[in-house]
């Protein structure tokens, strides 16, 4: 068996007018991490990671070693960290500029190899771009490493490159963020006849997995298990509206795990709220499992992009064990799947849904049951 | 101001993690892994942070000269643009 030992996190609930950019919109916003960001001394992606990766956390991995291999991953999100880089943000004056001193420090397996040596990691140091689908990607990776490779520890980092310039405009030339010109009319949400989409946020998650050992007391999870798939579609920014990605990943996590679909009691949704994924996740969700209910946290903390799988699996278990399911904010309609009031939790296994631009759909089945 | 406290403050501000660090006691100390516990990334960190702080071009970043931190505070103070009174004042203006 393999456990969620520790889970931290870092994310903003409110939200900033971000009004300076070419798509004015709100974003989940956390100031301190662009302290020092000016002038490139400090870089916000790290001050936010670093956040996470508390005293606590690695006096925990030193303080109790595993017979096994440990592992370090940095599910980084997308590849393209530097927040000066490309079209997008070459107006300096704009509030969330920030600039690089160091290239070279900013390359993610650089960083992940930094925050492994801080662990006392070894065995194995690696890196994953799976965009927003990155650190539920990479739990497929945990199970290997756990289930084939005598690996008894792994320990997750997941981030992203900030919210910054570029993924604001990005983001919003896709109208995939909600916009400041729309808010008077809509809120964010997911999965009803109209939604615009999300917020961005500033979110970080650090993650150690781990076989039973004398150390490991009160388990926050079981991870059953994990399945990554694509799907035939010939755009990489699109999804199919039949969610064959999501099925895929879902049905590959039934297997690899031999839990039944009607099992399944929770759901923790990607739920972006954009018209595509709406239509996409739910077409899935409808025809590969049996009775569910469903949230989703990107209305409460924004669309953390690379953290946003196991970051939103965290809150979920943390609600969990207060007995709730919680409602999907700001829906529109009375739904009792996509839940759009809070609902009492069942027991069962659950499963977390991500997807990530480039063609990737995950899910991960964890239980409470430990 | 004071290189030694300068130097400290740097280091903390760049450093996650300080359980290998030793704060130097003297400036005859030299900038060497087993002398200090800094790797050579937290040295260019470092440095690049007292580059900011004198306001020294940063063309100037591997010359360097890390026999100890003497040498390192010698030439800060030989290409210094500028300079404050205090560690405090001397961070602050660090944005």
């Amino acid at each position: 068996m393999i456990y969620l030992a520790k889970f931290y996190g870092n994310y903003a609930e409110n939200t900033t007018l971000v009004a300076d950019v070419p798509f004015p919109q709100h974003a989940h916003i956390l100031p301190e991490t662009f302290r020092r960001a000016k002038s490139g001394l400090k870089y916000p992606p790290h001050t936010l990671l670093e956040t996470v990766i508390t005293d606590e956390a690695v006096n925990y991995v030193l303080d109790n070693p595993v017979k096994g291999k440990t592992a370090f991953i940095f599910a980084a999100g997308n590849q393209g960290w530097m927040g000066n880089n490309g079209r997008y943000d070459k107006d300096d004056s704009t509030e969330l500029h920030y600039k690089v001193k160091l290239p070279f420090i900013v390359l993610t397996n650089i960083y992940a190899g930094r925050v492994a040596s801080m662990f006392h990691v070894h065995d194995h140091v690696s890196t994953d771009a799976s965009a927003c689908a990155s650190s539920l990607k990479v739990m497929m990776d945990v199970q290997n490493l756990m289930n084939n490779f005598g690996f008894d520890r792994v320990i997750v980092l997941s981030g992203e490159d900030a919210v910054n310039n570029l993924t604001l405009e990005f983001f919003g030339e896709a109208g995939a963020s909600l916009q400041y010109k729309d808010e008077e009319r809509i809120k964010p949400s997911a999965f009803d006849e109209v939604n615009q989409g999300f917020f961005l946020g500033q979110g970080a998650t650090l993650c150690i997995f781990e076989k039973q050992h004398a150390g490991l007391t009160k388990p926050k999870a079981a991870f059953l298990g994990a399945y990554t798939s694509a799907e035939d579609n010939t755009n990489p920014l699109g999804q199919r509206p039949d969610g064959e990605g999501y099925s895929k990943a879902i049905e590959g996590s039934l297997h690899v795990t031999g839990v039944r679909k009607e099992d399944v009691t929770v759901v923790k949704t990607h739920g972006t709220g954009t018209e595509v994924n709406n239509r996409a996740e739910k077409a899935a969700l409808q025809r590969s499992l049996g009775a569910f209910v469903a949230t989703s946290y990107k209305q409460r903390i924004g669309h953390t992009m690379g953290a946003s799988g196991l970051l939103e699996t965290g809150l979920l278990l943390n609600d969990l064990e207060c007995g709730i399911v919680p409602k999907i904010l700001n829906r529109t309609a009375d739904d009792d799947v996509f839940l759009s009031y809070d609902a009492p939790a069942p027991q069962g296994p659950f499963l977390s849904l991500a997807a990530g631009m480039g063609n990737i759909y995950s899910a991960a089945i964890f239980s409470t049951e430990v | 101001m004071d290189f030694i406290e300068l130097f400290d403050a740097c280091v903390r501000e760049n450093k996650p993690r300080l359980d290998k660090y030793t704060k130097p006691k003297s400036l005859d100390v030299t900038l060497k892994e087993e002398d200090i516990g800094l790797d050579s990334l937290d040295v260019t960190l470092t440095f690049v942070m007292l580059f900011e702080i004198y306001g020294i071009p940063e063309t100037e970043d591997f010359n360097v000269p890390t026999e100890s931190l003497r040498h390192v505070r010698d030439y800060m103070w030989e290409n210094k643009q500028r300079d404050f009174d205090t560690v405090e004042a001397a961070m602050e203006a660090v944005t």
